[in-house]
Formats: C-alpha cells, structure tokens, sequence
C-alpha cells in the first residue's frame, strides 16, 4: 500500500471522527427535545402566512419576520408568550362578548398548533421542502381610492429617535359636501407608520394644537398594521365638509432593526366616497367623571343615556390608558342587558370596534361602561419582565366614543 | 429505557432535594424549596440547566419567606439567608399540609417573584444523591424498563375508568372519547382535578389535566358545526379561550405563584362552562 493511500485513509478515518464527534457535541448540548407533532413547513408556515404576514414580513412593521424557518424559530418563546397573553394577533376585544366585525383572531386549532410547535422544539419538517417566498403587500386592499391625498412632504425619522408623532394637513379640495364611506393610509415606508388617525380638521383658528389628540367628532378612521377598511354599509358615511382639510397624525416606530438610522416616510391618505347620499355617522362620546390615579384593583362605571331611538354601529376607546379591562354594555329600559364589547386596552393598539349589525337602543337605553384598572397585562405577570413600555400618565378622565346612525327624518303627516 | 431528562434548557424540572421545584418568570432561575424537620425552609437555586447557581450568583439574590404562625394565625416574614450555596431561614414547625411563599429577588432592581409552597410533609434528601430523579408524581407512567421503578397502571378505558394503581388518575392520559357527551363529562373531570392540584399546591402537575382538557376542546371543536349557529357562537371562544388558559396554566404551573394560577383557573373554567353550556349533553 502506497505512502499516499495510506496517508488519504488516516485522513479521511480523522475526518469522520471529527465529524462523529462534532455531531455528538451538538446532539448533546445544543438540540432541544423535539415533542411537537407540528412542523414550520407544513402546519406552522401556513397559519402564520395568512395571518401575521401583514406585518411579520421582511420591511413589515413587526419587529421580526416570521416567514421563513430560520426567521420564525429564534423567537418561538415569544411567539408562546404572546399567544398565551392573547396579545398577538392584535385583537384586544374578547371573542365572544358582543358580535364584532373583522374579529382578527386565531382558530382554537391554529392557536394550539403555534404552541406545541413554539413549546416542543421547533421542528422545522423536511429539510428540501420549499416554501413560498412570502413578500411585504403595500397596496390599497379596497382598490384605487376615489381621492389620494399624500403627504405634502416627507417626515424623516431621525438617528437618535426610536418614535414620534407627526400631524400632516391635507386639503381635500372638493367642491361640496361628500359622503365618506371608508378611509385607508398607505404606507410610504411599511416598517415605521406604526398607527395614523385621520380626522377632519375644523378651521385653522380653531385647531387643536398637536399634542392633544383630535376631537372625537370629527376622526374618520383610525388605521392600523394589517388591519383594512371597514367600509361602511347600510347606507351610512361619515359627512366631508365642502373644501375640508384632513388632519393624519401618524406615529412613527422604529424597531431595533432601524435604530440609530434615520428612516423617511410620505404616505398617502385614500378615500372612498359612498355613491350617493348617505345616513350620516354621528359620534357620541361616552365619558366618565373622573379616572382613578393611583393604584390597580380599581373600577369605575360610567354611563350615557340615549335621548332618542339610535342605531349604534362601532364603538372606539378614544381616551384611555394602556393596560385596563373595559365591559360595554347597552342596558334597555326593560333591563335587559345586552353585550357590547369587553377588551383589554393596549397602547398602540387603539382602534374602532364595527359592531357585525347595528345595534338597536330605545330612547333612555343606557351605554354602561366598566373599567377597571387591574392590570391585565399577563404577559409581564406571567413571564416576569415589563413587556410594555412605561404606561403614558392616565388621562384625568376616560371617554368612548359611539358612532350612531343619524336619527331618521319622521315621516310628516300629508 | 424512559428518559426523565436530558441536557437542555427547561430540561429538568426534577425538584434535586426532595422538595418542590419551580422556574421563575426570567424563565433562566429555577428554585427548590425544601421543608426540613427542623423547621427550616431552605432554597437551592439553579439555571435553566438544573445547575446550581454559582455562589457569586447566589450572593446577589435576595428574598425571605412568609408563613402563617399556627398558634396566632398571622403571618410571619422570615428573611433567608445565604449558607453556602443556598437561602434558609427558619419558620418553625407547622401543621401539615404546610403553606408558605417565598419572595425572591433575583436582581437588585428586579420585582420579587412570588413562589407558593404546599408541603404534605417534611422534605427528606433522595437516597441517590446525583443524577436526575423522577418527580414525585411522574406526568406519564415510566415503563417497566425504567430505572425507578413505576406503579403499574392499567389502560384506562375511555370515559375516564378507575385506575387500578397508585398514581393519580389526573397524571394519566386518556384516550378522547367519541362521543360528545363523553367528552363533556371527561372535561368535567379534568377541571375538577387542576382544581385539587391547585388546592394541595401540586402546581407542577397541572399542565397534565389542562393540556388533556385543551384536546378534549380541540376534539369538541370539530363538532362545532352540529350546533346551531347561536350556540356556535358561544362554542368557538369558549375554546380558544380554554386552549389558551390550559398554556397559561402550564406556564404559571412551572413558576408557582398561587393567585397567577387561580386567576388562569378562573378563565378556565368560565371557558369550559361556556363550552358545557354549548353543547348538548345527550347524544
């Protein structure tokens, strides 16, 4: 046997040992148990491509994508925790307590399958199994809108800002008097426009100044991540001044992907207006005296009476702070109650709840809200560390606004 | 041969001292607290390795522990102490089941983790001191191979039939029934027994009863179509709701902390009311 043959058969005998021994190292130290009969490539992917796609998505808004194996598994203990707060998806009403629209929840077989997977290993299935490239969708999901309005220049969010708030006003220029049946923002740079409210601006001398939020009245939609339009059916809109000027106040978020870069943005504002004359969208607000201000473990109640037959249609938290449980619910003059909505309040997550059909209160029906200040962030309870930011100080007083339908004309006697 | 552990992280939730074992919420310190019959509560703390801590780490935790005096029935605050590895302080002799809670901080600035302890009786050492153990109530019988012995369990037979060994019938997997009302009437059951684990402090066991009560949900839920579309609605929240709060028990069963776990019970079992309420008891 030649020098040289001998030497090839040493090596290659030291390479398998190596390898052996490489392979065993990691077998022992560093592969966690595998118990979950789920895999990413044919149970998890799927769920989390129709439903986190939105945002957990490369340029997304979320701070990670979750669209490929080597980018979903490294937070699977997020992923638990968050499905297990029931902060994600975003959905801060509970199921079951009213009758919403456009309920973005999870299935009770999609929400077992994420967390055997994120609990039991994270197997990923069969290694030469391709999956659908999953990309950023930036586009109008009702459509080209009937009016675009951009930004009328960029904002730049600077290196040493992780957030802000910027309000824009956009004029809309129209000649007379239109009936808005849905407003939708498309995002210049997906991964910073965190939230936007857009809202019909009263005359300039009358403007609020930034800081303070907007008048409920006059908010038109308030647009989230993932979440699209709720165009308004049943004959109803949203009344747009003649020569209206907009205001859309965004709220820009880096994640820790962007900070220390300066990111830019310039969105733009669609609206769709209804065909013809619409039932107007009246907004009632709901407040309470006066909010506690100290400790958890407090509730309040508080209440509106309806002074005519209404039909109420959506319902938002407009003034409340982050982190405390909400009970709506409509007390008729018979005392019956009916369900509205019960949610857990979350900063950042302010949006309006659609109600799935109008809800009919009588004259002296009266809207009975439940606040209560423990604290229902789980997340933090259960796994220890603060998950949320440091709470904002709590408004003095809590108010809900009511979008009801204008009371129709009664019919005049011929 | 049955593995009850292997190297990973969470791996080991075996108490090591014949105590009751519990991870905190940083979910990387892990703490046993054992009842001596010296009257002494002790704490060995480890990583998420069931190591223990290393003494420059053990100097930084802090923390005392609260039991109820027998004889004036108020609570006592006994601050622990480091003695070599461990935390210890002395609370005397209590009545049996003996309920305490330990009030940790792992960091100077960190909140304190609560942690609730139900000792039936004096913690006493294993006889082997090295290697991992069984818990003293396995999740999943061990089979004949095992290196510790196991109590023989017979099959159960669906619906939930008696036992014929000595480990808790709530520690057993059954197989789902295929009825409905059977379902109902196991998921019954299975409420019932977290229940009990929860009242004698066997937190580490809950997650077996809530996780089967989690597939007995799952199970009804292929069914959710027979209702009418009414009970439907009240069908599907309740379980999800159920399939969450049975994680949620998981995750509190591992940390220890009693009012977590109540208030996670409490969602639980208005999740599987409302699942009750849903479906039709006769078939």
């Amino acid at each position: 046997m030649s020098r040289k043959i001998i030497a090839a058969r040493a090596a290659l005998a030291c390479a398998l040992v190596c390898g052996a021994v490489a392979l065993a190292v990691q077998r022992g130290e560093a592969h966690k148990a595998v118990t979950s009969k789920y895999t990413y490539n044919d149970d998890v992917f799927p769920i989390l491509r129709d439903r986190c796609s939105r945002c957990h998505v490369a340029g997304g808004v979320a701070p990670m994508s979750l669209m490929t194996y080597d980018e979903a598994f490294p937070w699977a203990e997020s992923i638990r925790a968050e499905l297990v707060a029931a902060h994600m998806p975003p959905w801060n009403a509970e199921e079951g307590f009213g009758e919403l629209k456009s309920a973005h929840t999870l299935l009770p077989k999609e929400l077992d399958v994420l967390l055997t997977w994120a609990t039991g290993g994270n197997p990923r299935g069969m290694l030469d199994q391709k999956l659908p490239a999953v990309t950023l969708k930036n586009d109008w999901t009702m459509g080209a809108p009937d009016l675009a309005l951009r930004m009328p220049a960029e904002f730049t969010l600077t290196a040493d800002k992780m957030e802000d708030t910027h309000e824009f006003t956009l004029a809309t220029a129209t000649p007379e008097a239109r009936w808005v049946r849905a407003v939708d923002l498309l995002p210049g740079t997906p991964s910073i426009v965190r939230s936007a409210i857009v809202f019909v601006k009263a005359d300039a001398a009358q403007d609020a100044p930034p800081a303070s939020a907007p008048a409920p009245e006059r908010v038109l939609a308030r647009w989230l991540p993932g979440q699209d339009p709720e165009p308004i059916d049943g004959g109803a809109a949203f009344r747009l001044p003649a020569g209206a000027q907009l205001g859309v106040r965004i709220h820009y978020k880096k994640t820790w992907q962007f900070e220390g870069k300066p990111l830019s943005d310039r969105s733009t504002v669609g609206v769709y207006f209804a065909p013809r004359e619409a039932r107007e969208l009246l907004m009632l607000p709901i407040d309470s005296p006066s909010a506690p201000a100290g400790a958890a473990n407090q509730t309040i109640t508080f209440s509106r009476t309806m002074t005519d037959d209404v039909q109420a249609v959506a319902l938002s938290p407009d003034q409340v702070p982050a982190n405390i449980t909400l009970q709506v619910e409509a007390v008729r003059p018979d005392s019956s109650r009916a369900p509205m909505i019960r949610l857990n309040t979350r900063a950042d997550w302010g949006r309006r709840y659609w109600f799935e059909r109008p809800l009919t209160l009588p004259r002296g029906t009266k809207v009975e809200v439940t606040a209560n200040f423990e604290d229902p962030d789980i997340l933090s309870a259960a796994f220890g560390a603060p998950s949320a930011p440091a709470a904002a100080p709590r408004p003095s007083a809590l108010r809900l606004t009511l979008n009801i339908l204008a009371p129709q004309a009664k019919p005049t006697a011929p | 041969m049955a593995k009850t552990h292997s190297p990973r992280p969470h791996g080991d939730h075996n108490p090591q001292h014949g105590g009751q074992f519990f991870m905190a919420s940083d979910n990387w310190h892990h703490l046993e607290g054992a009842y001596l019959p010296t009257g002494v509560f002790r704490m060995y703390l480890y990583d998420d390795y069931t190591k223990p801590l290393p003494l420059k780490d053990v100097r930084s935790i802090a923390g005392s522990v609260v039991a109820k005096d027998s004889k004036t029935s108020k609570e006592i605050t006994v601050p622990l102490v480091r003695t070599g590895r461990y935390l210890q302080g002395t609370v005397g002799k209590l009545p049996f089941p003996a309920e305490m809670y330990a009030k940790v901080k792992f960091k100077a600035d960190a909140p304190d983790n609560r942690f609730d302890f139900t000792f039936p009786a004096y913690s006493k050492e294993p006889a082997v001191a090295s290697g991992p153990r069984m818990t003293s109530a396995p999740p999943v019988p061990a089979p004949a191979s095992s290196p510790t012995p196991a109590p023989t369990v017979a099959v159960a037979a669906p619906g939930g039939a008696e036992i014929s060994s000595g480990v808790d019938p709530a520690l057993v997997p059954l197989p789902i029934p295929e009825t409905v009302p059977e379902m109902l009437a196991q998921l019954r059951t299975r409420t019932d027994q977290i229940r009990a684990f929860i009242d004698r402090g066997s937190f580490a066991s809950i997650y077996v009863p809530a996780f089967q009560a989690k597939d007995l949900a799952l199970a009804l839920d292929e069914h959710k179509q027979e209702l009418p579309a009414e009970r439907r609605k009240v069908a599907q929240p309740a379980i999800t709701k159920l399939v969450r709060s049975a994680y949620l028990l998981d995750a509190f069963g591992d940390i220890g902390n009693k009012q977590q776990i109540a208030d996670a019970y409490s969602k639980f079992v208005e999740a599987a009311n409302d699942i009750q309420s849903a479906f039709p008891h006769q078939p």
